[in-house]
């Protein structure tokens, strides 16, 4: 199963937990899944009204951002590793 | 951002100066119009640590507290700074400097203890508040006076081809800091619809940490900008010494900024 990490207010919205095991073919499903767990407000902290990744939010495959691979589409295998950092400490 | 200016992914960009000067210095075609920030660079620590003003105005003390120090990537002002500050007092070689890629992996860098005090942008500042209860160590002033956070920096080619377009964009850039300074309640009711991911009052910590914003280019923020180079150049980022037209061109905001700048002014 892919380790999921949350960060910052993703982490929050998570239910406070920092990561979690799930095993989804993608990207899409991997954030249905999330979801169906922690509700609209992760959702919509991650997803615009279109549906698309919001533009503060940096999701990295294996520490590729998921706009340099195939976005929501992105394949997830079992030893991926994906973050979810919501972009507020700049730097 | 330099690379994606150099690529023409980008025309413009919100950067840092030492990482543009490395930029120009490694050959890119790129120049700074107009300022942007001062003294956005902060250093944050768990809050058993003594501050500068505790450790009466000692930094080396303050400093030798800290084994080891988070900091965005190598290079970034925040790294250049901190590792300068180190050396300055002797202290390069018992303060560890770890660099984050992302500066929102150093919260849970500090609440797992893998360091003691990081620096950082205001907003990291805020984030490590209400990740460790952290606390502010020594002032941004103190730190590097008056250090240029960021300036509007574009491609040369821009430059000469849309000049009316960089100038507009300069224009409303003037604008939203002054929005900033004269209006925050407003400013942060936009900063926390566009961005999605924070709320009102961790924008208003944030704006209040270091709240110097201006598009101008005084002489105070051309001359911190060139006291970067023999540090640069020590550390061994850039190999030759950069003359100010090399990394300014300040025609543009002259033209629309010739009162006095804003940066000191206090926020309403």
């Amino acid at each position: 199963m892919a380790r999921v990490r949350f960060f910052g207010r993703a982490s929050d919205l998570a239910q406070g937990q920092k990561e979690m095991k799930i095993s989804c073919k993608t990207l899409r499903a991997t954030l249905k899944h999330l979801k169906e767990l922690f509700g609209d407000q992760f959702n919509e902290l991650i997803l615009d009204e279109t549906g698309n990744i919001r533009p503060f939010i940096n999701i990295f495959v294996n520490k590729k951002n998921v706009n340099q691979l195939q976005g929501l589409d992105t394949e997830i295998g079992d030893e991926d590793e994906v973050l979810i950092i919501p972009a507020v400490a700049g730097g | 951002m330099v690379a994606s200016l150099e690529k023409d992914e980008l025309d413009l960009g919100y950067i840092g100066l030492p990482p543009t000067m490395i930029g120009i210095e490694r050959g890119a075609q790129i120049i700074c119009v107009a300022g942007g920030h001062v003294e956005g660079t902060v250093l944050v620590a768990k809050p058993h640590f003594k501050t500068l003003d505790e450790m009466n105005d000692n930094v080396k003390e303050t400093l030798k507290q800290f084994t080891s120090l988070g900091s965005p990537p190598k290079g970034s002002i925040h790294d250049v700074i901190i590792r300068n500050l180190l050396k300055e007092n002797g202290l390069e070689d018992q303060v560890d400097v770890k660099n984050y890629d992302w500066a929102d992996f150093i919260p849970e860098a500090m609440v797992s203890g893998e360091i003691d005090a990081t620096v950082g942008t205001p907003p990291l500042s805020v984030l490590c508040e209400r990740a460790v209860k952290s606390k502010h160590m020594i002032p941004p002033g103190k730190l590097w006076p008056f250090n240029p956070s960021y300036g509007i920096v574009v491609k040369k080619r821009m430059l000469q081809k849309r000049r009316e377009k960089v100038l507009e964009f300069i224009k409303l850039h003037e604008e939203a800091t002054n929005l900033m300074r004269k209006d925050i309640g407003r400013a942060v009711d936009i900063v926390v619809k566009v961005m999605g991911v924070v709320d009102k009052e961790f924008i208003v910590k944030a704006l209040r940490v270091s709240p110097r914003y201006c598009a101008s280019l005084p002489e105070y923020y051309i001359d911190s900008t060139m006291r970067f180079v023999p540090v640069l150049q020590r550390m061994g980022y850039i190999k030759r010494a950069l003359t100010t037209e090399e990394i300014f061109d300040t025609r543009l905001v002259e033209k629309i900024h010739p009162e006095p700048p804003h940066y000191m002014e206090p926020v309403k």
